[in-house]
Parts: C-alpha cells; structure tokens; sequence
C-alpha cells in the first residue's frame, strides 16, 4: 500500500516536472517566433519599391537600402570565393591524407579554438593585416577576407562530417581499381560528399553575412554615393546598416529600421533555408 | 614550344621521386658545365617563393599558392631551355640511377603502364603538398590572429604597466595624458555573463532534457529546426529587437532610470547562448547507453526520476562543456552588448547599472582609434585579453567533451 502509495507521488512529481520542462523550452522557442514574427509584421509595411531600389538620402532618413542590399551580396560572394575551397580542401586533409598524429591533433584544437574566436576579435585581425598591413583599405576585399577567416572553422567541421559519412567501401573499391588517392578523393569521395558540404558553407555563410562586429572594425560605410564597381571599394552592408539606423542616428523613422532588419532576416534565413533544403532534397535522393 | 629533347627531359625530371626533384637544383648550381643565366633562375625563384608579396599575395588563401605554382613551372622551363640538354639529362639520370635500384620499378608497377604512373605521382605529390597546406591553414590563421593582436597590443605596456592596465578603474583614452584602465570592462563583461548563464544553464538543460527524453517525436522535430534558427539570426537584429521590446520591460519592471543595463545585457546573451547549450547538452544526454536508463527503469524509478538521477549526472562532462561553449558565446558577443548594456564607463556595482564589456568597448572605439596610437593599442590588448579568456573556455570544453565520449566509447 505504502510502496503504491509513493508510486502515485512519484508519478505526479513527474507530470509536474515534466510540465517544467515543457515550459522551459517553450520559454527557448516563444522568443524565437516572436522575433521572426515581430519583424515580419512591423517590417512589412515598410517594405516598397523605393526602399529596396533607391540609396539612402538626407543621412539615411529617406530614400532606401540599396547599395547595402547590393553590399552584402557581394560580400557573400567574397567570402564564399575565399572560405570555400581553403575549407574543403583543408577537410579533405583532415579525412583523407592526416595520420592520427599530434599535428592532427592541434589542427582539429585550432580549428575548435578558431570556431570560438569572439566576432569582434576577427574584426581587429581584419583591420591590423587586411585592412593596415596589406593596405587594402575598408574595401570589400578586406571584409570578405575577414568574414572567410570566421566562416572557416564552421566550413571544415561541417565539410569534414560529410567526407567522413562516404562510406570506407567507396574509397577501397576506387583505390582497388587502380585509381590514384587524389583521383580517388575527387571522383568518389568528393562527388558523395557534395550535398553536406554545400549545406555547411550555405550556413557558415549565411551567418557570416550576418556578422556586424568585423565589418563595423573593418570599417563599413554608411552612407556611399554610389555602388562598389571594384574589391577595393568601400561598401555598405545591411548588418552595419541596421545598427546605425537603430543606434546612432537621431530622429530615425522607426519603419526604417525594421524595413532593414527585415530585409537582412530575409537575406540571411533564406539561405537558411536553402540549405535546409539541400539536405533534405539529397536525403530523398538517397532513399 | 620546346623541342623533343627538352620534352624528354621534362619527362625525366617527373619520374624522379620527390625527394630528387628537391636535389636537383642542388646539382644543377654546383655543376660546372651550367650557364651562369640558367644559375641564377634557383634563387630568383627561391626568393619570390620566400617573399610574401608577389604577384598575388600568398596569405591569400589558394589564389596565393597558384603564382608560386606557375612560378616553378616557369622556372623549370627556363632552366631547361637555357642548360646545355645533354648536361642536364646527365645530371637527371645520376640522380634517377642512385634513387631506384633498376629492377625495382617495373616490378612493383604490376600490370600497370610504369610511365603512366611516374606522370600520376607528380600529380599526386604537388596534390598532397597542396592539400596540406590548406590543412594547416587553420592554425595559421589561429597563431596569426593571436600574433597580430599581440605585436599591435603589447606596446601599450610600456605606457601603462600591465597590473595597472588589468586593474585600473579609470578609461580615458583620449583626455590627455591619457589613462587605459579596463577594470570596468572586466568586470562588465564578468557579471553579464555570470548572469547569462545563470538564466541560461536551468532553462537549456531543462529544454535539452526535455527533448531528448520526454517530448513527442513531433515536438521534437518542430522544435529543433526553430533553435537552429536562432543560432542563425544575426545578432544585430536579436539587439534591435531587444531594444526597442526587452529594454522598456526591464526598465518598468524593475524601476530603473534606464532599460540599457547589464541585467537587459544578460537576459539577451543567455537567450543567445541557449542554442550551443541546448544542442551540446542534448547530444550529451542522447550519448549516454541505454543500458544505464533501462537498468534505472529495471529498479523501479519513474522517467523523471531517471532523468535527475542518471542522466543528468552521466552526461554531466558533456553539459559542462555546453556551459563552456555558452560562457564562450557570451563573453564573445559584440553587437547586443554595444545595443542594449548602456555603455557606461565606471565599474559596475550591480547588473541593474549601465556597463560595457569588453567586446563593446572595442566596437565602440575601434573606429576613432588612430593607427598605431595608445589607444589603438590598447584596444588591440583587451583583444588579445579576449582571445586567451575565450580560448580557454573552448580549450576546457573540449578537453571535457572528449573525456566524455571516451567514457562511453569503451
């Protein structure tokens, strides 16, 4: 009876705590939607023609976002252009040619370690070597580089996990015919690996573009006359963008500022889910 | 372009192993019957190997490294064009002669045609050497980082001695003289992140615990997707929502002057941090054998019993990391710190005052700061301090993070 008795207890202790639990990560998802949902509605009517078409004019108080829109695309390609291959490449060493030695093991902690590096500390490196040391300037050149040096860490460990999904068979019957080790990499590893490697860079990239701290230190503009027309420009981006026009300029009309935030959420989550979908077209594939 | 001859070398020179290939310059400059002109080709090439500014500079990740390739591809062209052929084909052939013993290739090729095969391993070989330099690259970047911060930030020292630099109370960087104490910012970025944590910590693992143990499959893959998208929304906007929504809350709730203090600060960096502490925590939950639940079960405890009492503490190393991801996360967040903390600069005697941390101090200066200046430097040093705080939170979350998969591996 008594041994029954406590069984019942326990049990209501249960539901109780589990009734916790379910509202703790209720209180991790409710503020996740209503942001999105937030910026969704305030930033939507004020979402025009002009504003995604036009620069901004009278110090950002009129006119558009254009030439940030225009900026971060670029900046998107920049680091792309620069993280990518370094990052495949440099899994393909981990995975394919690294014996389990000690210099394996400090690349893997570096990479670990360099996935950690505060945003605004990429930004000083940026702008101690891209921006002064190889004169580059507060160009698109020197923030892509910044923005492919924080992408990269995130670009190997998800490129790394999907060269290591290729099953060890791919490889043996490869080598087994007589290819070669890198012929084996490129025509049978790399070719599997493709769908999660483009996943991980999609979304390192898409917070990379994301990223205000290292281009506020490598110095992003705020207001430009006109477009970027080489890498050695000077650029707008929208994070940076955002942040003056929440922040620092007085008298900002408040649609302003959630047109920008929405246009950027808009930017960096539909890469989101682009790679989401990749993932999930591949994962059909292979069923 | 070339003729049969130098063709013929060329192959010659690619069937060399390697090591060879690095000995055959060696000759060519010590061999007496060589033109001085096809001499001084090795160390010209030498020195635009050696030199970091070239054609296309070589910290340039891949772009970097193609000049060099084409360089020794120019040179070796060059040499062969100017060397006497009969010269060079000697020197080839000495060195393929003491490499391989002559029965020996042919043999070990097997059915394969053996000149094929010579031409793959230069292929391979450059392939390799390629591939590794990228490998290393990430501790090139790590090392640099850390090197750069420190050849721009340690000569600050020498204006303000590192204790009173640490432990000053007073930043006033360009009043002159100017005085560089970031105790302040220390102590900010302390308490928001202490205070993050602690909101952070119960609310992450209870969500972790509850999903990977109690929530319905469909829970579950609804509630997964909606954390990764937070880890992707750009911190500037979780600011400016934090701003305009979260500062005002704060300020009436708990009757302050001002919504832009610490504790604003804390509530957003753990609301931030919660997804690396929900994902590690739960892989870390997930990690543990099932045996130890259904043993659990086997005695009679309920699931929620199971859950405190032996998860919980079986997956303790991997939530322990978790927290030291998170703490990483939270020192390290820059823009809605600079957003929403308030950005005063004495040292903070509550959460509920204004501060700034460290990171927000350096977005907030970094732009004014005259290169090379005091305190240009001085940014570069709370930097570097930055760097060795949040290296080692990663350091001992990884350390952590292994001990607990070996546990369960064996």
């Amino acid at each position: 009876m008594i041994r029954s008795e406590r069984g019942h207890g326990a049990k209501a202790t249960e539901r109780i705590a589990f009734g916790l639990l379910a509202l703790a990560t209720f209180l991790v998802v409710a503020p996740v939607i209503y942001i999105v949902v937030f910026i969704l509605v305030n930033g939507s009517g004020s979402i025009s023609w002009e504003f995604l078409t036009q620069a901004p004019r009278h110090r950002g108080l009129e006119g558009g976002i254009f030439p940030a829109i225009v900026g971060t695309f670029y900046l998107m390609i920049g680091t792309l252009l620069f993280a990518l291959p370094v990052g495949v490449f440099s899994a393909i060493y981990l995975t394919e040619y690294a014996r389990r030695n000690w210099l394996t093991r400090l690349i893997n902690l570096s990479i670990v370690n360099l996935a950690g590096v505060p945003s605004i500390v990429f930004g000083l490196f940026g702008l101690g070597l891209f921006v002064l040391a190889m004169r580059s300037g507060s160009s698109l050149l020197a923030a892509s580089l910044t923005l492919a040096c924080q992408a990269l860490a995130m670009i190997i460990t998800t490129s790394r996990e999907a060269l290591m999904a290729v099953p060890r068979s791919y490889r043996e019957g490869s080598l087994a015919l007589g290819a070669t080790k890198w012929q084996t990499v490129l025509h049978v590893v790399l070719p599997q690996a493709m769908p999660g490697i483009i996943t991980g860079t999609v979304l390192a990239t898409s917070r990379a573009i994301g990223e205000t701290a290292p281009i506020l230190a490598v110095g992003a503009a705020f207001l430009l006359p006109s477009l970027p027309s080489s890498p050695l420009d000077q650029f707008m981006a929208l994070p940076y963008h955002l942040y003056i026009v929440a922040t620092q300029v007085p008298g900002m009309p408040e649609r302003t500022m959630w047109g920008t935030a929405l246009v950027l959420l808009v930017v960096v989550l539909s890469f989101n889910t682009m790679a989401m979908v990749v993932r999930w077209r591949f994962r059909q594939r292979r069923v | 372009m070339l003729g049969t001859d130098a063709k013929s070398i060329l192959k010659s020179i690619k069937a060399l192993p390697f090591r060879k290939k690095v000995l055959l310059p060696v000759r060519i400059l010590s061999d007496s019957r060589v033109p001085i002109g096809a001499k001084l080709v090795i160390p010209g090439l030498l020195l635009y190997l050696i030199m970091p500014l070239d054609l296309i500079p070589d910290f340039i990740p891949v772009l970097g490294q193609l000049d060099d390739l084409l360089v020794i591809i120019l040179a070796l062209g060059l040499i062969v064009r100017l060397c006497p052929p009969q010269v060079l084909h000697e020197l080839v052939l000495k060195l393929g002669q003491t490499s391989s013993p002559p029965a020996q290739p042919k043999n070990q090729s097997g059915g394969r045609n053996p000149r094929l095969l010579k031409r793959f391993r230069l292929g391979e070989k450059i392939m390799e050497l390629f591939i590794f330099g990228n490998g290393v690259l990430a501790i090139v970047v790590l090392v640099g980082i850390f090197g750069l911060l420190l050849k721009e930030g340690l000569p600050i020292f020498a204006h303000t001695p590192f204790w009173r630099f640490l432990f000053g109370d007073k930043w006033y960087p360009v009043s002159s003289p100017p005085t560089f104490g970031i105790l302040p910012f220390l102590v900010a970025s302390l308490m928001i992140t202490v205070g993050a944590i602690i909101i952070a910590l119960p609310v992450g693992v209870a969500t972790a615990a509850y999903l990977a143990e109690v929530a319905p499959k469909a829970i579950r893959e609804s509630v997964k997707p909606l954390i990764e998208l937070l880890a992707g929304v750009p911190s500037v906007v979780i600011g400016f929502v934090g701003l305009l929504v979260l500062t005002p809350l704060v300020r009436n709730v708990f009757h302050l002057n001002t919504g832009l203090t610490g504790l604003t600060a804390a509530i957003m960096l753990a609301f931030m941090s919660l997804p690396v502490i929900v994902s590690v925590s739960e892989d870390a939950l997930s990690m543990v054998p099932n045996e130890y639940k259904e043993a659990s079960y086997a005695l009679g405890a309920t699931r929620w019993q199971t859950i405190v009492h032996v998860l919980i503490p079986a997956a303790i190393s991997g939530i322990t990391a978790a927290v030291m991801l998170g703490v990483g996360r939270a020192i390290g967040e820059t823009m809605t710190v600079l957003m929403v903390a308030g950005g005063a600069l004495s040292v903070p005697h509550s959460l509920a005052e204004p501060m700034r941390p460290m990171t927000a101090t350096i977005a907030a200066e970094v732009n004014n700061a005259v290169r090379g200046g005091l305190q240009y430097q001085a940014l570069f040093a709370i930097g570097a301090a930055l760097f060795l705080i949040t290296f080692a939170t990663n350091l001992i979350a990884d350390v952590v993070l292994e001990r607990q998969k070996r546990r369960f591996q064996t």
